[in-house]
């Protein structure tokens, strides 16, 4: 199988891709990635059909979307779980603290077997040492966004929600 | 393996994390999901399995019963997932024009925002028959 190990997999994320492996066997998943808090994939499915720079986008996008929604109140849970319905495709995300897991997938792909086989990951993931030093180098350090554009007026909306300001800005 | 024999698998691992009450529980579940245990969907069955591992209180025996449970599903034969293509354009490609690559991900339509245009529009032209009533013709 030719492995594109310049992109798909960089040193030290072997096991991580390993552990990844059950999601190829789900029908339907057309990609997937494990992300760093800046949006940087660590991981990728290695024949992925996705273009690099599609997927690219996905995770920088979401890691954006993900921390942007970490500012709101009420967000301190363990895991969060963003799904996104387009046209034609799923994108999930599981914010797992310092990284997150998405995967790409078609619409009408069966949720239950993705959902059980990203919670046995999950569980994987957690029992291996190498992997968890390797996420811990790889999930510190800044974040996506600083604290200077948090509080800038393209985020404004955000901060009115986390104070309360700005009755007009609402959560659907 | 047909899909009877997924199911007692399943009953079977289940039972094996949750003790004698596992049959009632995967009978009660599928119940719920307008199903009999002589009267299986294989499409279904996934998320009957999902919500018949929320009864287990232990989060390890419930992954442990997850894994086992994704090893019997992957058995059954798995139906191709079909997601609608974006129509393809008939035409012959013009060589002369720049390619725009489309984007894999399309957004689906809103139907609120569509609503909310149609209001705008409709009340728009209101308005301008409203102008229209006003201002008498010369």
């Amino acid at each position: 199988m030719a492995v594109n190990m310049s992109t798909v997999a960089r040193k030290g994320s072997l096991e991580l891709l390993q552990k990844l492996a059950p999601l190829r066997e789900v029908e339907g998943v057309r990609d997937y990635f494990f992300v760093d808090r800046k949006g940087t994939i660590l991981a990728r499915k290695p024949d992925s059909p996705v273009e690099e720079e599609v997927a690219a986008a996905c995770a920088r996008d979401m890691a954006q979307v993900g921390e942007i929604l970490s500012l709101l109140p009420g967000q301190e849970q363990d895991e969060r779980v963003f799904d996104f319905h387009f046209k034609g495709t799923v994108l999930i995300a599981w914010d797992w603290g310092g990284a997150y897991l998405m995967a790409l997938c078609k619409e009408g792909v069966n949720l239950a077997m993705v959902r059980m086989t990203v919670n046995v990951i999950k569980e994987e993931l957690g029992k291996g040492r190498r992997f968890r030093g390797y996420l811990a180098r790889h999930s510190g350090g800044e974040y996506l966004l600083s604290e200077q554009d948090v509080g800038s007026e393209r985020y404004k909306h955000v901060m009115a929600l986390e104070t309360g300001i700005g009755a007009e800005h609402k959560l659907i | 393996m047909t899909l009877k024999e997924v199911c007692d698998r399943i009953q079977v691992e289940l039972t094996q994390v949750m003790g004698p009450l596992a049959p009632l529980i995967l009978k009660e579940k599928a119940a719920e999901f307008g199903m009999s245990m002589d009267n299986l969907s294989a499409e279904k069955m996934p998320e009957l399995v999902e919500e018949a591992s929320f009864e287990i209180q232990s989060h390890r025996k419930k992954v442990q019963f997850q894994r086992a449970a994704l090893k019997i599903l992957r058995e059954l034969p798995q139906q191709p997932v079909v997601a609608p293509e974006p129509e393809a354009t008939e035409s012959e490609p013009d060589e002369t024009k720049p390619v725009r690559r489309k984007s894999h991900l399309r957004l689906a339509e809103d139907p609120l925002s569509r609503k909310q245009q149609d209001k705008v529009s409709a009340e728009k032209e209101g308005r301008s028959a409203a102008g229209a009533g006003t201002t008498a013709p010369r």
